[in-house]
């Protein structure tokens, strides 16, 4: 039984590997960083599968956990002496950086949770049900939360 | 543009990421290591012998007692998120360094492992493993007049800096709040021209890791430490020369690939940060072929990610300010 469930979490750590990385590199924008937060995170996973309540929340509670190792990366980090520095974004320059800028600034400077959020809707497409599982929220208020966000970064969907 | 755009945009470029080639290499074995780790405490929970402490086997060959506490900068602060995978081809560079006992030159110096201390604690979460080196006098025959001084002085210096590392290591683990590893190494470079010189190597993994590495260069004729610019003739333009062609390398790796960034010609984002030129007390060696190499650590000249950064210098810059004896 322990076995089964150390081997579905593994299976799912590797079938979503890419999903993980993606996650971990934009947000960190460092590739050995985002590299060891995915370690970091798949390690926890395993070491910690038998806290898990329900095997169908599997893929969930995994991406949870990487949801939330990226940003206790980011929070350790901003509060570091030694920022990393960031790398220029060579794809940037041929699609009006600037402007571009604005908005990803703006999420960047969103709190945690409205960077979960919009991260989560926009970037993964996951649903709204989806959204408030993963963040063990209630619907209406993810809804509410989200409406919001949107506004503050002024987008009319 | 639009935000509905600028999104799309944004959102395109999340989908191109690409995902680095070792990566699910990499995590595979976080995750075996899980695996394993929990089998452990499995056994241990059957001894009844786990209790959260760490109760780390710790063999010191000469005790210490100064304990001048310093945290690594590295330790607490960027912190404790991931620092398991340390001896990764990737991220570790000292494992490979294994030394101990090599006869120099006439039997004129030796550089022998003064001490080890190897850590870890029950849950494999801290690690330590340190080798730290001490260069001696070889018994006969070397009545070089400065060269103990200078011997102490570098001993001196070393077990400092290592003692330094082990005490924030040791602070870390007693908190226990995340990963931490410490390698401590060192390495004798091949001799040639007259130099002796002995790199230390020290490692600090947690969240990534830090490498910061030091080196000494003894004059074997005069027994003097040698500096950097103790290498060239006084009116030579050693430093610009140098530092151009450090310049040029750099250039020419970062147009060869994107991965390479170095913090000159305005990318170092903050003016303090550009790499101008080289400083009077530069890290350097000579290598297998003679030629002098300097080394940079973590940080100092490109971002963090590039690790410590070495170029060598071709002869042809060097022949001409090099001081005779050393080239």
């Amino acid at each position: 039984m322990k076995k089964n469930r150390e081997l579905l979490i593994e299976q799912i750590l590797i079938d979503n590997y890419e999903q993980y990385y993606k996650l971990a590199y934009s947000h960190i924008h460092v590739e050995a960083d985002a590299l060891d937060v995915v370690q970091e995170g798949a390690y926890k996973a395993i070491l910690r599968c038998d806290s898990l309540k329900e095997e169908k929340y599997a893929q969930t509670w995994v991406y949870r956990i990487m949801l939330n190792e990226v940003y206790d990366f980011l929070r350790k980090k901003n509060g570091a002496e030694r920022q990393l520095a960031q790398l220029p974004d060579a794809e940037g320059e041929t699609l009006g950086i600037a402007e571009r800028l604005s908005l990803r600034e703006a999420i960047e400077n969103l709190s945690e949770d409205e960077r979960k959020l919009v991260h989560l809707r926009f970037f993964e497409d996951y649903k709204l049900e989806e959204i408030a599982n993963i963040l063990d929220e209630n619907l209406s208020t993810v809804k509410s939360r989200l409406y919001r966000t949107l506004r503050k970064l002024k987008i009319s969907i | 543009m639009d935000r509905i755009e600028e999104l799309k945009i944004l959102k395109k470029e999340y989908e191109e990421i690409q995902v680095p080639a070792g990566g699910l290499a990499q995590m595979q074995a976080a995750i075996d290591r899980a695996k394993s780790d929990r089998a452990k405490s499995d056994r241990s929970s059957f001894d009844g012998a786990s209790k959260a402490g760490i109760a780390g086997e710790c063999k010191w060959q000469r005790s210490r007692s100064k304990a001048k506490k310093r945290m690594s900068p590295w330790g607490l602060g960027v912190a404790a998120a991931a620092a398991f995978m340390i001896l990764l081809p990737n991220v570790s560079p000292a494992a490979a360094y294994a030394m101990s006992n090599v006869p120099i030159l006439g039997d004129i110096i030796d550089v022998v492992t003064f001490r080890e201390y190897h850590e870890e604690s029950d849950d494999s979460r801290y690690i330590a493993d340190v080798k730290i080196p001490q260069l001696t006098m070889a018994e006969v025959g070397s009545q070089l007049p400065t060269s103990q001084k200078t011997l102490d002085m570098i001993n001196g210096h070393i077990e400092n800096i290592c003692q330094n590392l082990i005490d924030g290591f040791q602070a870390s683990m007693e908190y226990a709040e995340g990963y931490e590893s410490l390698v401590i190494d060192y390495k004798v470079f091949p001799q040639s021209n007259r130099l002796l010189t002995v790199k230390l190597i020290t490692y600090i993994g947690a969240g990534s890791g830090v490498e910061e590495d030091y080196y000494y260069s003894i004059d074997l004729e005069s027994g003097e430490l040698i500096q950097f610019e103790d290498l060239f003739e006084a009116d030579s333009d050693y430093n610009e020369k140098i530092s151009e062609n450090i310049k040029q390398q750099m250039r020419q790796q970062m147009d060869e690939s994107d991965s390479r960034i170095y913090w000159i010609d305005g990318r170092g984002g903050d003016p303090s940060w550009e790499f101008d030129e080289i400083s009077q007390d530069a890290a350097f060696y000579f290598n297998d072929d003679e030629c002098l190499v300097i080394s940079f650590n973590e940080g100092e000249v490109a971002p963090m990610f590039m690790g410590c950064v070495e170029f060598e210098i071709p002869r042809s810059v060097t022949d001409e300010i090099l001081k005779g004896v050393y080239k």
